[in-house]
């Protein structure tokens, strides 16, 4: 009998700590594939958003500054080039985000150094044979993660307004077919 | 046969395997669901984890939002932000209460008096009980230092009213209902002075008008 109580108590204990160790690691990628399920669309396509507002609840305190465009991303058929054509004076950034949640790479408009922005994105393990001459290559460890671009809008009511719309509209992701 | 599997298969002929093993299979989801339930908790508390939270005034922010060396801080900051951006681009500082150490209500009526910060952009948004944008007849759910009105020519003060159904000061953030709220200031593309002060730099006061 106390055999067995000891027995039920270590497990008991032992289910304890791998519950709540285990929830407390893999929670953010719960709320990822949560957000990817909430926002919808396919892999490798992008979603561009309106300005936040009441009615935004995709993702938790969205900022009502900034138009957001995203992508969750799956590299399992080949790397994917990211473009934007981003001549705006206003702030904007690129971001990315494996699927726990970690921000591995950022660039804003000050350290992208170009108006139009090309990126190279690639698994670890896929050849660099294909990548063009001179283009940014960014590798990840993860096959899957979230583009995430944020353009700053301050006045809706300029011609500024009107040029960021138009840079959101412009992002384009491509597949490459790596032979 | 060695001593300890002699031991084992005693142990083994004493209990009924099949019922021991249904027993310990119970026993251990049961653990694991308590843990589950447990650490959901727990994440919560995290914003008043002062081992791993700091604070400046009534604002609190994180030391560091390097999120692959803390589970625990990634998953608070992925329940209250998810995607927030690493240090190098952004701080977030959020405020839950006023000077007073009160929690944040719709109910109540409050000034924000702060200076402009040295940065790119930065902002004081709104948020609701569940982190999400308040309704908003004006569609007014935060200031940023572009559309902010200062009270002096140099555009470096401001006070914002918070809260309250008459309109007395020129910034107004409207908010209604009976909810717990709380602001968040984001400050992108810091100055290093700002960057480097994060505890020490002068942030927004808080407080309570309608007594």
């Amino acid at each position: 009998m106390i055999k067995k109580l000891l027995l039920y108590t270590i497990l008991v204990l032992f289910g304890f700590l791998m519950g709540y160790k285990g929830f407390i690691h893999y929670y953010p990628q719960i709320l990822f594939f949560g957000a990817k399920h909430k926002i919808g669309g396919e892999v490798n396509a992008l979603k561009h958003a309106k300005l936040p507002d009441e009615n935004s609840r995709y993702v938790v305190k969205p900022n009502p500054d900034f138009l957001y465009s995203s992508s969750f991303y799956d590299l399992t058929h080949g790397p994917l080039l990211i473009e934007a054509d981003v001549a705006i004076e206003s702030y904007w950034s690129v971001a990315l985000y494996l699927p726990n949640t970690i921000n591995f790479f950022v660039q804003n408009s000050d350290t992208a150094n170009s108006e139009h922005f090309k990126l190279y994105l690639s698994h670890d393990k896929q050849d660099d044979a294909c990548v063009p001459l001179g283009m940014k290559q960014l590798k990840t460890k993860a096959v899957k993660g979230l583009i995430l671009f944020r353009f700053l809008v301050t006045d809706t009511t300029t011609t500024n307004y009107q040029k960021i719309k138009r840079a959101q509209q412009s992002i384009r992701l491509t597949s490459i077919k790596c032979q | 046969m060695p001593f300890s599997t002699e031991v084992f298969l005693l142990i083994l002929r004493e209990i009924n395997p099949l019922k021991t093993f249904f027993y310990s299979f119970v026993f251990l989801l049961l653990g694991l669901l308590l843990g589950v339930v447990w650490a959901n908790r727990y994440i919560q508390t995290v914003g008043n984890n002062d081992a791993i939270t700091l604070h400046n005034g009534v604002w609190t922010y994180f030391a560091s939002m390097d999120l692959a060396k803390n589970d625990l801080q990634r998953a608070f900051i992925g329940r209250i932000g998810l995607f927030a951006l690493k240090d190098s681009e952004a701080i977030y500082y959020i405020a839950n209460q006023d000077e007073e150490g009160h929690p944040l209500s719709a109910e109540n009526k409050y000034v924000i008096q702060g200076n402009t910060i040295d940065a790119a952009y930065w902002s004081i948004t709104l948020y609701g009980e569940d982190h999400f944008l308040l309704p908003s007849e004006e569609k007014r759910f935060s200031f940023n230092q572009a559309n902010i009105q200062y009270n002096d020519s140099l555009k470096q003060h401001y006070i914002i009213q918070l809260g309250g159904k008459s309109k007395d000061y020129k910034n107004h953030l409207p908010v209604e209902g009976k909810q717990r709220i709380s602001l968040l200031l984001r400050i992108y593309k810091p100055s290093n002075d700002v960057y480097d002060n994060r505890d020490l730099i002068q942030l927004p006061k808080i407080k309570r008008i309608d007594l």
